[in-house]
């Protein structure tokens, strides 16, 4: 059971996909000035992630290795549509926002790079939980970045106000450099981080 | 406002105005990836330029003779896309591959990184989001992968001055280069008043 | 030649699996995706032409003569009873600042705006976000949001340039502009229509 869990726990905190291996970035800063939009990015991505994972998983054993990459592509948009289409019907406003980047999961780095690295190689339940393991991981970081991104730069939270009305709102914490900088800032504390832990050995 | 002017405007916004990278944040991988050597990023730039372009023909074309037409664009672009685009930067691949091997190894695993790049795609989709009409896509496509050159280009010189010079411990490696992006892109926030 | 075969029927079978599945959400979503759009357009047309009028849309949207100004749907505006033509109704696409701006653009037969309604905008938020923002009052004194101040306007005889005769959002010129191009060219096509079809 352990080592079960273990998978989830490997795709959160020591390879967590975004600050570690440095992939997915690209709709990570896109998204994260806002918690709405994190939240729907986040139910796009485990959408595509985890289905995508147990049926390259539950094929692995037939999928022919020339060809395995337009096969997971295959996948992979397949997912992504129909995560856009249930975005599009049922969570519209938000949808509209950050469209192009939910189109573009397909692309992501993470999801691909999970399909090859993983699902194709393990079992089924394993894939599955690999799968959660990544969404949590990409999750919490998105999630995190726009807590801080709303709250400084708008004062509210999923758009509601939660700091008084005398707060004036840091605009630029919502606009694109900062996007940059607070990936910045967490890539170097958790390089700090690792290299401070290797250093100890 | 002309033709002309209408095409110009498109070409700067999305060259500048909009920059792909430092305002729309695609194509970061090979960005924060590649901008640590000068050549490198001079190489990946003409490589982006030109399959850019043919991606927003091709893209182009699939939209406005077989998706739109057919109705089916909602259920069927995004595999489409991918699969034609995906295939076309392979060609461009083994092509390369062939005719310069030294290109071919220089640009290591970046060039299928092209293929699943949120950058390429991205430029199909903008174009189709927003209706442009065979030359606005291309000239569109054009004026993000200039942006792009010019992004990587301006990243790439700065790194080479840092490798001279003294990091902080906290941002040695990657985060440096993400906090200077974010200053770029500042700056190029501040470009949005150049449209008339 | 036997491996080419094996390739093919995997792939095939892998669409077919996830093709199915598409197919299957997509018939779902499909009648929810497009309520959703029918519904913000018909609350947008009696917004703008409020009362007892009928929304005829024409076969082929009228052109704006403006590459930059799209016009992707019109709608012809009948009075219900008499059945002549009161004004119309375009559905207006033009470039933000940071997306594409859809609205819809009410003009009545004598020039006259009877309305904006923004249906997309995805502009900076605080600054080009504030067009739709119904609390957003460029005139603070007399409560009137940005759109609001249109309403009245002669698409002919004023010039609808933002700080000029439109008060401009502030830190939004992009949007603001934007905004009255769209509504005074899209208004001078729909009035030169509206008098060659007179009535």
């Amino acid at each position: 059971m352990k080592k079960k869990l273990n998978v989830i726990w490997n795709a959160i905190i020591p390879n967590n996909p975004v600050l570690i291996i440095s992939i997915g970035l690209c709709s990570v800063i896109a998204v994260s000035n806002s918690v709405q939009s994190a939240l729907l990015m986040t139910f796009a991505f485990a959408m595509v992630q985890i289905p995508s994972n147990i049926i390259v998983s539950a094929m692995r054993k037939i999928i022919p290795n020339e060809i395995r990459v337009p096969i997971f592509v295959t996948v992979i948009a397949a997912f992504t549509t129909i995560a856009a289409l249930i975005s599009q019907a049922y969570f519209n406003a938000v949808y509209q926002i950050i469209k192009l980047y939910i189109l573009l999961v397909v692309v992501n780095c993470i999801i691909i790079g999970r399909a090859e690295a993983f699902a194709y190689q393990n079992g089924i339940f394993d894939s599955f939980l690999d799968g959660v393991g990544n969404t949590i991981g990409y999750g919490l970081v998105l999630l995190t970045i726009a807590v801080v991104r709303e709250l400084i730069g708008k004062g509210a939270l999923a758009g509601i106000q939660i700091l008084p009305d005398s707060y004036q709102p840091m605009l630029l914490m919502v606009l694109p450099p900062s996007g940059f900088i607070m990936i910045g800032i967490l890539t170097g504390a958790i390089e700090t981080y690792l290299r401070k832990k290797g250093g100890k050995k | 406002m002309s033709y002309i002017e209408n095409l110009l405007k498109i070409f700067v916004s999305s060259a500048v105005i909009n920059n792909i990278i430092l305002i729309q944040f695609l194509g970061l991988c090979s960005y924060i990836g590649l901008t640590d050597s000068l050549p490198n990023s001079i190489g990946m730039s003409f490589a982006v330029i030109f399959v850019t372009v043919s991606s927003s023909i091709l893209a182009w074309m699939i939209d406005n003779w077989i998706l739109i037409p057919t109705g089916l664009q909602s259920a069927l672009q995004i595999t489409a896309f991918i699969l034609v685009i995906g295939s076309f930067v392979g060609l461009v691949e083994m092509y390369i591959k062939k005719a310069s091997p030294n290109l071919y190894k220089a640009m290591g695993i970046y060039l299928p990184l092209i293929a699943t790049n949120c950058l390429i795609l991205g430029v199909t989709f903008i174009n189709s989001m927003n209706h442009y009409d065979f030359v606005e896509s291309i000239v569109s496509g054009f004026g993000i992968a200039f942006g792009y050159a010019i992004a990587m280009l301006l990243l790439a010189g700065i790194r080479e001055r840092l490798r001279n010079s003294d990091v902080p411990e906290f941002f040695k490696g990657k985060a440096i280069a993400f906090m200077i992006s974010g200053i770029l892109s500042l700056a190029f926030l501040g470009f949005s008043g150049m449209i008339k | 030649m036997k491996s080419v075969v094996k390739f093919a029927i995997t792939l095939g079978l892998i669409a077919a699996i996830t093709g199915f599945a598409l197919a299957i959400v997509y018939q779902i979503t499909k009648p929810i995706i497009e309520a959703q759009d029918l519904k913000a357009l018909q609350q947008g047309l009696s917004e703008i032409f409020p009362g007892d009028y009928e929304f005829v849309k024409l076969d082929k949207p009228i052109s704006s003569g403006d590459p930059s100004v799209q016009i992707t749907e019109s709608y012809l505006v009948k009075d219900k009873s008499t059945q002549k033509n009161v004004g119309m109704v375009a559905r207006v696409v033009v470039p933000g600042s940071q997306a594409p701006i859809e609205m819809l653009v009410g003009i009545k037969s004598d020039g006259t705006v009877s309305g904006v309604k923004i249906l997309k905008l995805n502009e900076t938020a605080g600054l080009g976000a504030n067009a739709d923002n119904p609390k957003y009052y460029v005139d603070k004194k007399n409560k009137i949001t940005f759109l609001g101040q249109f309403i009245g306007k002669n698409v002919e005889k004023d010039k609808l340039i933002p700080k000029e005769d439109i008060i401009a959002m502030s830190g939004a010129t992009i949007t603001s502009r934007a905004i009255s191009t769209g509504v005074k060219v899209a208004g001078q096509a729909i009035v030169s229509y509206l008098k060659e079809a007179g009535q």
